[in-house]
Order: C-alpha cells, then sequence, then structure tokens
C-alpha cells in the first residue's frame, strides 16, 4: 500500500514483511517487554488483518495492547536508508507486562532512534576534541592516542588514584563489564564511582546485612502479600508497570510513607490503605516505633524468628578471629548494629527514641496512624499473619542511609518477611540491573578508611574537590547535577579544566598530548565525556574529548529488570555517524594503552566472556552460555529465542526440569530437543522452600539460593541508634525566620511519572515537553501564601548553609568521621546553591516541605543538598535539602493552555 | 492541499472563528495544517511548524448550549458507533483550551483513554476538570488543557473533538489527534458504520 504520512491523526501500519525483533524498554527498572517494526519508508500496512504485521483488524477495540500511538511510530535509519518504526509493547507478553501493559515513558520509545533531520537530529556522531574553546571532529584514532597518551602519563606521574572514572551502573552488560574490566583489573584504580552515588559499594547496605539480596523478590511474589509497605516510593511514579500489573489489584491495602500525596497513595487510601506522610528524614523513627508496637504487642512473627533469623553465637561466628576489614562484617560484628532477637528486642523496648509519642512528634505522623499501619503489617487475622511484603527506595536510603535501610530490614525480618511467596522485602529499584563486573573494585587502595583496619570505598567527588583527580573520564552520567551540592562541583570542575592556562589550540595529536600533560603536572583535570547527546556542562563546556557512543536499538545488548530478567535488547537501527557502543571504545583504549583480552569481535564476545565473571552472582548466566554453545549458537542467539520473557538469574542447568510449569513459564526456559538437559530461570532468592536439587553441569548453588546471604544463612537484625545521625539532622533541620521569606524549608526531590531520569529523550520530544516544560516546585498553601506564590509562578529556592566535607578520608579516632567530629576538624565548608522552578501549589505536599524533580539539569535541586555523605556508607542524603523560596516573577505556563499543567495527580 | 488561512495563525485559544474560517475554506474531510498554530502543543515529537493533519468529518450537532448544564458531561458517538467512538461534551465552567462558548469553555473529547483503551466515559472530577482517573490504570487528563495528561501512561494527549455553534446547536466537526483503536482517525470514507 502507499506510504501515509506520519501525523497526529494517523499512523502508518507494519506491513505484513516488516523485520519484526524483540527488546525491552531502554529506561525503568521493570524493563517491560518491547516488539520493534521496521520497514522502509514508502510502505505501509493496510487496515485489514491480511494486510499489516500485527496480523489484526483496524480499529482494534480496548486492552488489546495492538493500537499504535502516534508516539509509537518513528523512524530510523537501516544501512543508512530511512524507515518507519513502531516500537510497541508487547500485546503477546505473558511476564511483566503481560497484554502489552507500559508506561508512558516506555510508551515513547519510538520516537529515540536517531534520524538527520528528526528530534535527535543533535545526537552525537563524531569524536571531539576542544580546540580554541571550541569542540572539533576528529578521528577516533586521534582522540584514542591522545587519551592514551596522557593517561599513561597520569599512571606514570601521579599514580593510579589520579586517573578516575564516572560511569553509568546500568547501561547494558556488555558496556559495564568492559569499564570494569578497564578500571578495576587493567588500571586498578579506586577512583570509580558510579553515576549516582560518589563512590562504589552497597546502595542498601543495611537491607544486605540482614542477608536480604535487594532483587530477590519476583513481580509475582509482590502480587501475592496481602499488605504492601512502601518506604520512600510509589512505584506508580516510577515503576509503573510493576504497580499498575502486579500491585494495584483489589483486596491489597498499601501503606504508603512519603512527604507527598501521590497517585498511587489516592489509590492505597481509596482501597483500604495508610498514608503515613513523613517529615523528610525521620523514616528510623518510625520503624523503631512500629517495631515496638509490634512487639509489645505479641505480633511478631516468632516462629519465623526462631527458624530464620540468626542468634548472637550465629553473627560472630566465622567473624571472631577475622580481621573485620570488610564493611558488611565490620558493621554486622561491631555489638553497635547486629543483635540476636532479645538483644534488639531489650534494646527497643529500652529506647525513648522507639516511643510511639516521642515518633508522632519527630515523623510528623499522627500516633493513630503509626497504630493503625503497625497492626496493618503484624497483627495476626485468625491466628495467621498478615501476608505483609516491604519494599524501599531512594526516600528511605537517600535521607538516612544505613539507619533507615538497617531499621527497615530488622521491621520487616520480624514481621516474617523476606523470603516467601507475597513476604518478600526489596529495592523496588530505579535503573535496570546492568552491571556485570569484571573484577571487585580494589577497596585496598582506596584513600578512605573507617577507625581502625576498615577500608572504605572513594568519595570521587571529595577526590576531585581536593585536587586529586587529574583525568576522568566519564560516560553516560550527569556527574554535577547529580551529586550533592552541585553548584560548587561544577565550579570545581569548571576551575581545574577551562580555568587552566593549558588549552588545545590545535587539532593536534601531539600538541594536544603535550598541552594536557602540562596541564595535569599543574594540578588541573582532563576530562572526556562519552555520551549519546551533548550534555551540559560536563560534555559542553569542560571536556576535551567528547565521544559518540551507540545506545539502545543500535547494538545487541543485554541486562536483567528487578526481578532479575535477562532478555537480548535487540539492534534494529544504525547508531548516528561513527557513534560507537561503549565496550568498543573502551577496548580501542585499553588495546592502545597495552592491556590484553579486548580483542572483542562484537557484543557477544563481550556477553560470552563476562559470562564467566559472573558465576558468584545473582546475575549469573554461564550456563545460558554453555548451553548455547553445546547447540551450536552464540548466547545472544540464544536469548533472542526467548524473546521478551527473556530467563531468570541465576540461570540453572538440570538434565530434567522439575519445576512446575508455571514456575517455568514465569522464570523462563529454554530445552533443546537435540541437546542435553535445559536451562530454567529462578523466580526467587532465599527460597527456602524449593528443592533445587544437585547443581548439575555449569550451574551454581549459591547459599542465597534457598537462605539468606549472611554467614550463616539467616537474617541479622540491627540496632539503630539514633545518636549515628542526630548531630546531622539537627544542624540541617530548616531554620525558622522571624517572617516566612526569610525561613526555611526542607527541600526535597523524587521522580515523576512522565519524565525518565534526567529527562535526556524526553526533551527532544514535544509530547514531554509540553507536560513538562520547566523545573517545578510542589509548595503546600499554608507555606505558599505567606510568601505570595501561586501555582505558577517562577520561584527561586536557595541555600546559603549548603555543607561541604572537604576533608576526613581517614579515621583515626573514634568519632572523627561524625558530623561534630568533621566540623570541630575543621572539614566542614559553608557553600551556598539555588535553582529556579515552576511553583505548583498543593495540598499534596506536606507543609513545610519542597517538592521537585530529583534530576532537571538545567534546575538541578541537589545544587541545595549538603555534601556530607553518610559517615558508614559514604552514600549522599540527597533528600534532606533545604531552602528559602521566593517569586521571582510568572510564567508563562500560568496563563498558557498549550503547556504544562497544574491539576493535582492524586485524584481518585 | 490547501494552505493555511493566515488568521490561523495567531493564538487559537478560543479562537472560534479562525477555525469555522478555516473549515469554510477547505470543506474537506482530512487537510494538513500547521498544527502547531491550530493547537498549539499538541504535536506529537515533531517542529511545531510541521504540517500535521486535521481530520474533519460530516458536521454532526451533538447537543444545544442552552441545554447544557455545567460539569455536567453529555456523551455522544463520533465518527462511529462503535464503543471506542464514544465521546463527552462538557461545559467546564472555566476557559479552556480550544473551548467555544462566550466563556470559552464549551469542550468535547474522546472517552477512551490513549494509554490502553480504558473506557473514561462520565468519569469526570468537576472540582478540577479532569477526565478520569481511568478504572485501568489510574490515567488523568486535563480538560482545560487540551487533554493533556496530567499524571499516568497514555503516550498521546485525549483526542479533542474541534467544536462550532450552530445557532443554539453545537457542531462536532473535526478531530485533533488519533482516536483510540485507529491507525487512521474515521472519516467519511472509512469509519466503521460506514463501510
Amino acid at each position: 500500500m502507499p506510504d501515509t504520512p506520519p501525523s497526529g491523526s494517523s499512523v502508518p501500519l507494519p506491513p505484513k514483511n516488516a523485520k519484526l525483533v524483540t527488546t525491552a524498554c531502554d529506561y525503568c527498572i521493570v524493563g517491560c517487554g518491547y516488539k520493534v517494526w521496521v520497514w522502509p519508508e514508502g510502505q505501509s500496512g493496510g487496515p485489514k488483518a491480511e494486510d499489516n504485521a500485527l496480523g489484526v483488524d483496524f480499529p482494534v477495540g480496548e486492552l488489546s495492547g495492538q493500537w499504535i500511538s502516534p508516539n509509537e511510530h518513528g523512524h530510523c535509519l537501516v544501512d543508512g536508508e530511512a524507515h518507519h518504526l513502531v516500537v510497541l509493547p508487547d500485546p503477546d507478553a505473558t511476564v511483566v507486562n503481560p497484554g502489552g501493559n507500559h508506561s508512558i515513558r516506555g510508551g515513547c520509545l519510538a520516537q529515540k532512534p536517531f534520524t538527520p533531520d528528526g528530534p535527535t537530529k543533535d545526537r552525537l556522531q563524531h569524536p571531539l576534541m576542544r580546540v580554541g574553546g571550541e569542540l572539533v571532529p576528529v578521528t577516533w584514532e586521534q582522540a584514542i592516542d591522545v587519551m592514551a597518551q596522557v593517561s599513561r602519563h597520569v599512571l606514570d606521574r601521579h599514580g593510579r588514584s589520579a586517573w578516575g572514572m564516572k560511569t553509568f551502573s546500568y547501561q547494558y552488560f556488555e558496556n559495564t563489564y568492559a569499564i570494569s574490566k578497564l578500571a578495576f583489573e587493567s588500571i586498578e584504580t579506586p577512583a570509580y564511582a558510579p553515576h549516582d552515588k560518589p563512590g562504589p559499594g552497597n546502595d542498601t547496605a543495611g537491607i544486605d546485612d540482614a542477608g536480604i539480596i535487594t532483587f530477590s523478590a519476583s513481580y509475582d511474589d509482590w502480587s501475592q502479600a496481602d499488605v504492601l509497605f512502601f518506604s520512600g516510593t510509589d512505584p506508580y511514579e516510577t515503576k509503573t508497570v510493576a504497580w499498575t500489573e502486579w500491585m494495584m489489584r483489589p483486596g491489597k491495602k498499601h501503606i504508603y510513607v512519603l512527604p507527598r500525596r501521590t497517585t498511587g497513595v489516592a489509590w492505597a487510601e481509596e482501597n483500604g490503605g495508610l498514608f503515613l506522610q513523613i517529615i523528610p528524614g525521620t523514616d528510623t523513627i518510625l520503624h523503631l516505633a512500629l517495631a515496638r508496637l509490634i512487639i509489645e504487642n505479641g505480633w511478631h512473627d516468632a516462629d519465623f524468628i526462631a527458624g530464620n533469623v540468626a542468634n548472637r553465637w550465629e553473627i560472630d561466628s566465622g567473624f571472631g578471629r577475622g580481621t573485620r576489614n570488610t564493611p558488611w562484617q565490620w558493621r554486622t560484628t561491631w555489638g553497635k548494629f547486629g543483635a540476636s532477637f532479645d538483644e534488639y528486642r531489650d534494646w527497643l523496648l529500652s529506647n525513648r527514641d522507639a516511643e510511639l509519642s516521642h515518633a508522632e512528634k519527630v515523623t510528623g505522623i499522627p500516633a493513630a496512624k503509626i497504630e493503625a499501619a503497625a497492626q496493618m503489617i503484624a497483627k495476626p487475622v485468625d491466628g495467621e499473619h498478615p501476608k505483609a511484603s516491604f519494599a524501599l527506595e531512594k526516600g528511605n536510603y537517600w535521607s538516612n542511609n544505613y539507619l533507615n535501610t538497617a531499621s527497615y530490614a530488622t521491621l520487616a525480618l520480624i514481621c516474617g518477611a523476606g523470603n516467601r511467596p507475597g513476604r518478600v522485602v526489596s529495592r523496588m529499584g530505579g535503573h535496570q540491573r546492568g552491571w556485570y563486573g569484571a573484577a571487585s573494585y580494589p577497596r585496598i587502595f582506596s584513600p578512605e578508611k573507617q577507625v581502625g583496619r576498615r577500608k572504605k570505598e572513594i568519595n570521587l567527588d571529595l577526590w576531585v574537590e581536593s585536587g586529586n583527580l587529574r583525568f576522568a573520564w566519564v560516560i553516560g552520567t550527569t556527574w554535577a547535577q547529580s551529586m550533592a551540592a552541585s553548584q560548587e562541583l561544577m565550579e570545581t570542575f569548571r576551575r581545574s579544566t577551562r580555568g587552566s592556562e593549558h588549552q588545545i589550540e590545535q587539532p593536534d595529536v601531539d600538541h594536544a598530548t603535550d598541552v594536557l600533560k602540562q596541564r595535569v603536572d599543574a594540578g588541573g583535570m582532563v576530562v572526556v565525556h562519552q555520551d549519546i547527546y551533548p550534555r551540559g556542562p560536563m560534555g559542553t563546556e569542560f571536556a576535551d574529548l567528547v565521544l559518540p557512543a551507540a545506545t539502545w536499538g543500535e547494538e545487541d545488548f543485554t541486562r536483567c529488570n528487578g526481578e532479575r530478567r535477562l532478555r537480548l535488547y535487540s539492534k534494529f537501527c544504525d547508531p548516528p555517524g561513527e557513534a560507537k557502543p561503549d565496550w568498543w571504545i573502551i577496548a580501542q583504549f585499553a588495546q592502545r594503552m597495552g592491556f590484553r583480552d579486548y580483542d572483542w569481535k562484537d557484543s557477544n564476545d563481550v556477553f560470552e566472556q563476562a559470562a564467566r565473571f559472573g558465576r558468584q552472582g545473582m546475575l549469573n548466566y554461564h550456563p545460558l552460555v554453555v548451553y548455547a554453545k553445546q547447540m551450536g549458537i552464540t548466547g545472544h542467539e540464544l536469548l533472542r529465542r526467548l524473546g521478551t520473557t527473556g530467563i531468570q538469574t541465576p540461570v540453572r542447568w538440570r538434565t530434567e526440569l522439575t519445576e512446575s510449569d508455571a514456575y517455568q513459564s514465569y522464570a523462563g526456559r529454554y530445552d533443546d530437543p537435540h541437546t542435553p538437559g535445559a536451562i530454567v530461570g529462578t523466580k526467587r532468592l532465599h527460597d527456602a522452600q524449593r528443592d533445587f536439587g544437585e547443581p548439575e553441569g555449569p550451574t551454581v548453588h549459591r547459599k542465597w539460593l534457598t537462605a539468606f546471604n549472611s554467614q550463616t544463612g539467616k537474617g541479622i537484625l540491627h540496632k539503630t541508634p539514633w545518636s549515628e545521625f542526630s548531630d546531622f539532622y539537627e544542624r540541617i533541620t530548616p531554620r525558622q525566620a522571624a517572617t516566612p521569606e526569610e525561613s526555611e524549608l526542607w527541600v526535597t526531590m523524587g521522580r515523576i511519572n512522565e519524565i525518565w531520569q534526567s529527562n535526556f529523550d524526553g526533551k527532544r520530544n514535544a509530547y514531554i515537553t509540553d507536560r513538562w516544560p520547566h523545573q517545578f516546585v510542589e509548595i503546600h498553601p499554608d507555606d505558599a501564601a505567606p510568601r505570595g506564590i501561586e501555582s505558577g509562578d517562577l520561584v527561586r529556592i536557595e541555600n546559603d548553609d549548603v555543607l561541604v566535607q572537604t576533608g576526613g578520608f581517614v579515621g583515626v579516632a573514634g568519632g572523627s568521621q561524625s558530623y561534630t567530629g568533621l566540623e570541630q576538624a575543621g572539614l566542614i565548608r559553608i557553600s551556598r546553591g539555588g535553582y529556579e522552578a515552576v511553583a505548583i501549589v498543593t495540598t499534596a505536599i506536606r507543609p513545610g516541605v519542597l517538592w521537585s524533580n530529583a534530576l532537571d539539569t538545567a534546575n538541578p535541586p541537589n545544587s541545595v543538598v549538603h555534601r556530607v555523605p553518610d559517615p558508614i556508607t559514604n552514600r549522599y542524603r540527597f533528600k534532606l535539602g533545604k531552602g528559602r523560596i521566593r517569586k521571582i516573577g510568572e510564567s508563562e505556563y500560568k496563563t498558557d493552555l498549550r503547556q504544562m499543567t497544574f491539576r493535582p495527580r492524586d485524584l481518585t | 492541499m490547501p494552505t493555511t488561512p493566515s488568521s490561523l495563525t495567531g493564538p487559537c485559544l478560543g479562537d472560534c472563528l479562525s477555525r469555522r474560517h478555516f473549515l469554510a475554506v477547505t470543506g474537506a474531510t482530512t487537510a494538513t495544517v500547521v498544527l502547531g498554530d491550530v493547537f498549539p502543543g499538541r504535536v506529537w515529537g515533531q517542529d511545531p511548524q510541521t504540517p500535521a493533519e486535521l481530520t474533519t468529518l460530516s458536521r454532526t450537532p451533538i447537543g444545544r448550549l442552552s441545554e447544557l448544564q455545567a460539569d455536567v458531561p453529555v456523551m455522544f458517538d463520533y465518527g462511529g458507533e462503535n464503543a471506542i467512538n464514544t465521546c463527552m461534551l462538557v461545559k467546564l465552567g472555566e476557559k479552556a483550551g480550544g473551548g467555544i462558548g462566550e466563556d470559552q469553555d464549551v469542550v468535547a473529547f474522546s472517552s477512551r483513554c490513549t494509554h490502553m483503551g480504558g473506557d473514561i466515559e462520565g468519569i469526570y472530577n468537576a472540582q478540577y476538570k479532569v477526565a478520569g482517573p481511568c478504572p485501568e490504570h489510574l490515567t488523568t487528563f486535563d480538560l482545560t488543557r487540551h487533554g493533556m495528561v496530567v499524571a499516568g501512561h497514555a503516550t498521546q494527549a485525549l483526542p479533542q473533538i474541534l467544536l462550532e455553534f450552530d445557532g443554539d446547536d453545537i457542531v462536532a466537526v473535526g478531530i485533533v489527534g488519533l482516536l483510540y483503536g485507529y491507525a487512521n482517525n474515521p472519516t467519511l470514507g472509512n469509519a466503521p458504520d460506514s463501510q
């Protein structure tokens, strides 16, 4: 049929001969399955079933999953030729997003691929070098040559710790394997940090220390809970389909602990659940009060605790004579935290912080609601404990990292959660699980340690701030805006790069190399930024070299979602210009440096090599690669055959499958009739009720398959003394002044459904930018009125009291790394920060609290966040910024009916 | 294809005369217009100046202004009689993008959620002028701002039905946006009830 011009009132249908591949969403942790049809421009299918690739008659009916919205159709290049593209949530999916459910983010994926004249035309296409202040194209060879020569100089002259990387931790196994192989195996640098934190290590140390692997549950496990306790997240906003498909079910009671009423909260309250509208940063006190109520009333799951929770001897077993120099060992065995149930109960019942009246005052949550929540998660009904599951995310662990996560895990364990269907504990996740480590982080070289022989991972921002980093390779992240005290960090980068007198003036390798060597020797820094778009300010202003990366749809990639589901993200279009996958770029550099084993011929090569280094982990897919080899195909090819279902890691090979059909079809399986045995996925970790049989062939059975991930296989309770946090919390609590204008408010932040991450793709899609054209801030009417602020006003939020830690790498005396200790040692500097936003006046937000989009790169709220990490875990308290807010004008959106809306999001 | 009349290049908000003029000029079932001018903010991943299609249908009287009560939606079928052709006419009592009438507050929209086609017929929040939440996955749409998603998963704003007055009659004359379920908006030629 003739081509139909795409527009807002029609979409071309894929013709019968359109090429079909499967993939999963590039964005959130849930990773919905998608089908992609690609066909040349100039052709179109017809509305009759026999005339289109979907095989259905148009118009299609409700909930068919087969409608193609205008945003689900796009354009791309295939072998240089213009093609149509339809990216449709898989209507045939039976897992993750059954029936083609999807989020607004994934539903716009068709707008992502590159076209030379479309909204993504500004994709990076060539390596660039900053010459005379301007970025000019250079060849890959030239760019790699300069990087390698300068790197060699930095390593020889300034040491491995002066050479660092700041990269995504999630953007596909093939790339992160290459990154970690370079950083940790070849260079062995401790100067590394993932995209969302100042250094490597646990995200939720308290959950890990309890023995719970944070992505141990499957989405089906959540669907079997009676009660879901959400801490610091509304998955509706950010893990959408996990929520709409597996959690938003009649009869389920949801409890939300958030400072802000969201869509999910509205649904919860409508369906018998609870909203605990908390004062930011006080979750630990809430958890203690809940635990105390439960234990006082005898609602704790005593049978579960007796069989599954470690006693004192078990906590100490195996570690009494060891060095206890890894973070989890010393935290667990220190005596300050790890506790048997009896020790925990005695500590809790004598702890004033856990008293209900105190908790009401500190958390701002009415005592009656705390009592109701305790009953809901623990009080037996007809002698049965409720099936309660516990889900947490960044509102919990980015406000008080260790104490919040440890107290949350303890609360869950005493309620009997952790390892059974409907009774699970997990992060809900942000990005997908795309890290595949080739080697361990070389903690031994880290400049940081706790008191005693307790090595700690680096705080890379502090390392930069103190002038120790001379070469920074930044991959796929907006470093400055993503980290605390953003404006300060930007200034440091600007000073050490563009502020240097040593600037490249000619597009010549020898000249560039000489100049950059002079710069690093003079105390400056060289920055390489590798990304898909020009990203400010790191890529556009500070970088000396900018490298173009290929991304989703432009290469065969793999990774897991939030239930460890491994899938192939198929290539279906050309990368722009000379853009290359990150693993390829790493390989070019490593080979130029003379490092071994980087001679991969394609991404499957990397995938298969990486398999050998993940055999001990929860993302182990090595048996799949072995099975594929026996079949005579590649690992990627076998994964391609598993489509959008994929297979849940760890993958197991068995001579005969004994799992039920339902288990197999959920977890994923492949049984080739001509190959001995079969492979099957793993639905749940810590699955004590399942008989996994003997490990066969390449299968690895770690103890966490059937037990908790602690030294004894039991869950570990933790005391969480508020005094570990209270000095910092008191110091950063907003200060009240004589006038509202001078009074400070909490500034906290989070994600909004319609925007993925830094909105790097969404800001190139008018549909998304119409909805959210600008950073915004939610403010309660009680705070807005006295300041004369109305919805649609342009406001400025400023903090002249941003705390920045300036030293304290090495703890020597007890207490020296606490906030008080740092302040007394003169290691806290006071700086400033601010950002602009469009005000949304709403009762959804708690009085005294402002709420913004966490990662608006033009107006980052991290500017008003203190750069003083949790001393126990080196994690920032991103959610605990503060500032004064004032009106600076009216935005056009106040009256313009075309963009932005100020309607409440919590309607029922 | 007809060119865009110059009267359409100004602000469109409640500018019913411009649209009437445009429709009178074209007299076609579909026409290419600079959609960014007709309905600013309703352009899908394209430059606002990109020509896009506005579907015009037979002029269908859907109600009388004198009988319309504020905040009481009136349902009507448009472009066919399938379940997915149900639309909602409502007098919002508040100025709205594309609204007609003295207060520019009379608007009409499709009643099928553009996420997965959930039925939002009659689900209308009078206080906030919002359609939804869709019972399937809770998407909401702001009817004062061209059916923009307030919160949720739809990958297109709620299709807006262009309205005109013919005396007291409210007449539906076209659709901006793609109706849920369709690959091409129903026109006189391809509406299901005409096949």
